[in-house]
């Protein structure tokens, strides 16, 4: 097998992701921006290694599997996720598949470097997270939490081939645009199953949640029907504290779903590749609609056509949404500590939810136009930022009015924070996202942190987290309302300050 | 109506640019460029990649602002009064501004839009332009699934809808295959015939020959000549008398 060419398109891949990073014109900023994840992550990690190193050690072997187990499997749920995607991606891109296809390449080559390239993106990130814990505990004498690094590497690998083989049995049965569309949604499901272990910490007041969680999910967890020492996860645990017929386990169980995933994929792979046509709503008749007059609704209707139609980009800013609510989650059960309560995690889990969506929706509004000249040409020019990020956001503040009702009806103290945090939230994250606007493609929403967006993505964040803080903080917190305050006018301010002046 | 025709009615230019200048850090893409365009009349701005056609181009649409000088779209200054300027302009890049997710009529009801018109006349307007321009079996799909030829044709429909006084294209006929970039150059002709006035960029000498009444060569942003075809030819140091060996030898 001439392996090379699987080599060389990986090797593309990584550089292109390089190049992507810090933007195309600073190596050194790379670097820079890789230090700048690295060393917080092993500081933190240290810090972490040390609070754990201070419990008694009959109490680290008894709750350290469980909590391992815990981090794996939200790893392989991410992995999941993100392979999923990527995988949606790899076999639909139409013009890298012509180039590959016309190349001498062969196509089980190419599929093996989609495949690792996928495993790649898919453990990286959780990568930053677990792999600074486990060289802190090798350098502090536990040299078998190195075991991480196998253990998250072999879930990335069975996440990818299962997402791989998902994919392309979506895209036989149901053909490039819907097959997309379920795909999409699948991985915005196994991301919210992301949501479960934390959850579960979640002390719950009565009613409904308290029977749907308290009576049957908690118990799942906590009583180890899913992470007992009985249960099928528990190896993931004892794999990283030095069950090495575990760790065996999960390499030879990773080898064989890549090994089947490459040679019987591949030709299904290469079948799709030629003959797929991503065009299945052509020649539909749809129903003449009645033309509306005024130059703000044919934006409204123009934005929202675009962003309806497209299946892919629905997909990627909900799964935004989820992902920005878990550190507001994290952050709310950090300061609720036991007495928290069902509704302290909803309302700012839902402006949190609303302001990353209103970020998503300003984003595509303000900088991935891909007629931008038009307008700009056009009589109505000079409402044309304003219109956009309006027509943009309209619908989500009409969506968010009977949900954010219905939490003033429950508790109408708290309901009116969430509201005023709300609202504020989107409008904050809009007018970011106009002094920030960059002209991208559509297709980079996920990729958005990258290069020479960072720093707008990075305040965005923040915003989006402190607006949480502050919904969090308003009923039960005066400080951290504060705090959320600060956090929210300090990254608009840095917004302002750095703003763009291309759109 | 030859250019010395059009000359002599005394109409008042349709486009007026004077001493336009823009740079980029230390380049400067368009140096002091003036000409202008009279009813009815095409005007080819050629010139090399990199000269400055598109610079000017973005300049007289409002896209870009100049450092200096000024352009007038039908006696209105683009910079200070951009809304009247621009509502007699149409402007067509080589990419052609569609969205992939729209369909062709859904797109058309978004430029009319844009530029207020009436939607009942802007809708009657759409259909026709769409079945005049070969497009209206392909009204039900989005612009994604369109030819390169089909997309062009459609942005000129987008172009059209509004009934512009001036159309401003950029390499209007790259990319188009031998049969579209027929049809495109009838439906330019057709739109000369009915009075409207075109300024267009290209770098091929053969397009600029079969549309325009008047040319410009423009090299490192500075106009070096302008003027009609003939008196091209009749000035040509080559002894071929053709018009390519006229422009090459500005280049």
């Amino acid at each position: 097998m001439n392996i090379q060419h699987t080599t060389a398109v990986v090797r593309n891949d990584l550089a292109l992701l390089w190049r992507q990073l810090g933007g195309p014109r600073s190596s050194s900023g790379n670097w820079a921006l890789l230090a700048g994840m690295l060393v917080p992550a092993h500081a933190m990690a240290f810090y972490v290694y040390r609070q754990i190193s201070l419990l008694p050690s009959s109490l680290i072997d008894q709750q350290g599997p469980r909590a391992i187990s815990v981090a794996l499997i939200v790893t392989g749920l991410w992995a999941f996720s993100t392979a999923l995607s990527k995988s949606a991606d790899a076999l639909s891109n139409r013009a890298e598949l012509a180039f590959f296809l016309s190349s001498p390449v062969s196509v089980r080559h190419f599929f093996m470097a989609r495949y690792s390239s996928i495993c790649l993106s898919a453990v990286a990130l959780p990568g930053i997270v677990l792999f600074p814990l486990a060289n802190v505990a090798a350098v502090s004498g536990r040299e078998e939490w190195l075991g991480i690094y196998v253990a998250a590497a072999g879930l990335a690998a069975i996440a990818g081939a299962v997402a791989m083989t998902v994919a392309s049995f979506a895209f036989v049965v149901f053909g490039v645009r819907t097959g997309r569309s379920v795909l999409k949604t699948v991985g915005v499901f196994a991301a919210l199953m992301m949501l479960i272990p934390f959850v579960a910490a979640i002390p719950m007041d009565a009613g409904f949640l308290d029977m749907f969680f308290r009576e049957s999910l908690v118990p799942a967890f906590s009583e180890g029907a899913v992470l007992g020492p009985s249960s099928a996860a528990w190896f993931l645990g004892h794999a990283v504290f030095g069950d090495l017929v575990a760790l065996l386990r999960i390499s030879s169980l990773a080898f064989l779903a890549g090994f089947v995933a490459v040679f019987t994929l591949s030709k299904t792979f290469y079948r799709l590749a030629r003959e797929m046509e991503p065009e299945q709503v052509v020649n539909r008749r749809v129903p003449r609609q009645r033309w509306k007059t005024g130059v703000f609704i044919n934006v409204v209707i123009k934005e929202w056509r675009c962003i309806l139609r497209d299946p892919k980009l629905l997909g990627d800013i909900l799964f935004q949404g989820v992902l920005l609510t878990i550190p507001v989650l994290v952050g709310v059960q950090w300061l609720a500590g036991p007495e928290g309560l069902a509704l302290d995690y909803v309302y700012p889990a839902i402006v949190a939810f609303a302001a990353s969506v209103a970020g998503s929706l300003a984003w595509i509004a303000m900088s991935t136009d891909e007629a931008r000249t038009l307008m700009v040409a056009s009589p109505s020019a000079v409402h044309s930022k304003r219109f956009k990020l309006s027509a943009a956001l309209l619908p989500l503040w009409i969506f968010l009015a009977p949900v954010l009702l219905a939490g003033v009806i429950v508790d109408p103290l708290r309901g009116m924070n969430m509201t005023l945090a709300a609202y504020s939230a989107t409008f904050s994250v809009g007018a970011m996202n106009i002094w920030q606007a960059r002209a991208a493609r559509r297709s980079d929403l996920n990729r958005r942190g990258s290069g020479v967006d960072g720093l707008a993505r990075i305040l965005e964040i923040v915003a989006i987290v402190a607006w949480g803080a502050v919904a969090y903080g308003l009923a039960l917190n005066g400080i951290v309302a504060l705090a959320g305050g600060c956090g929210v006018i300090g990254s608009l301010a840095l917004a302002r300050l750095f703003r763009t002046r291309s759109t | 109506m030859t250019y010395s025709t059009m000359r002599n009615t005394k109409k008042r230019a349709v486009l007026e640019v004077d001493a336009l200048e823009k740079s980029y850090g230390t380049i400067q893409a368009v140096n002091r460029v003036s000409f202008d365009v009279l009813p009815g009349e095409c005007l080819a701005l050629l010139g090399a990649n990199g000269a400055g056609k598109t610079t000017t181009l973005q300049m007289l649409c409002g896209v870009l602002a100049p450092d200096a000088g000024t352009a007038r779209i039908d006696g209105y200054d683009v910079q200070k009064e951009s809304r009247r300027a621009k509502a007699a302009l149409a402007y067509l890049p080589d990419e052609p501004l569609l969205y992939d997710k729209l369909r062709p009529l859904e797109y058309l009801q978004f430029v009319s839009a844009l530029w207020r018109m009436d939607m009942g006349r802007a809708a009657d307007r759409s259909e026709r332009l769409l079945a005049e321009m070969g497009l209206w079996d392909k009204r039900d799909s989005y612009c994604e699934t369109l030819s390169r030829g089909m997309r062009q044709k459609l942005a000129v429909c987008g172009a059209l809808v509004h009934e512009p006084r001036l159309l401003v294209l950029d390499e209007p006929l790259t990319g188009l295959d031998v049969k579209a970039a027929h049809e495109v150059k009838e439906i330019l002709r057709g739109l000369l015939r009915s009075g409207r006035s075109i300024l267009l960029t290209t770098h091929i000498v053969d397009i600029a020959e079969q549309l325009a009444d008047r040319i410009a060569v423009i090299r490192a942003g500075s106009i070096v000549k302008s003027g009609t075809i003939e008196h091209f030819k009749s000035s040509t140091p080559e002894e071929d008398g053709k018009l390519e060996s006229a422009v090459i030898s500005l280049w």
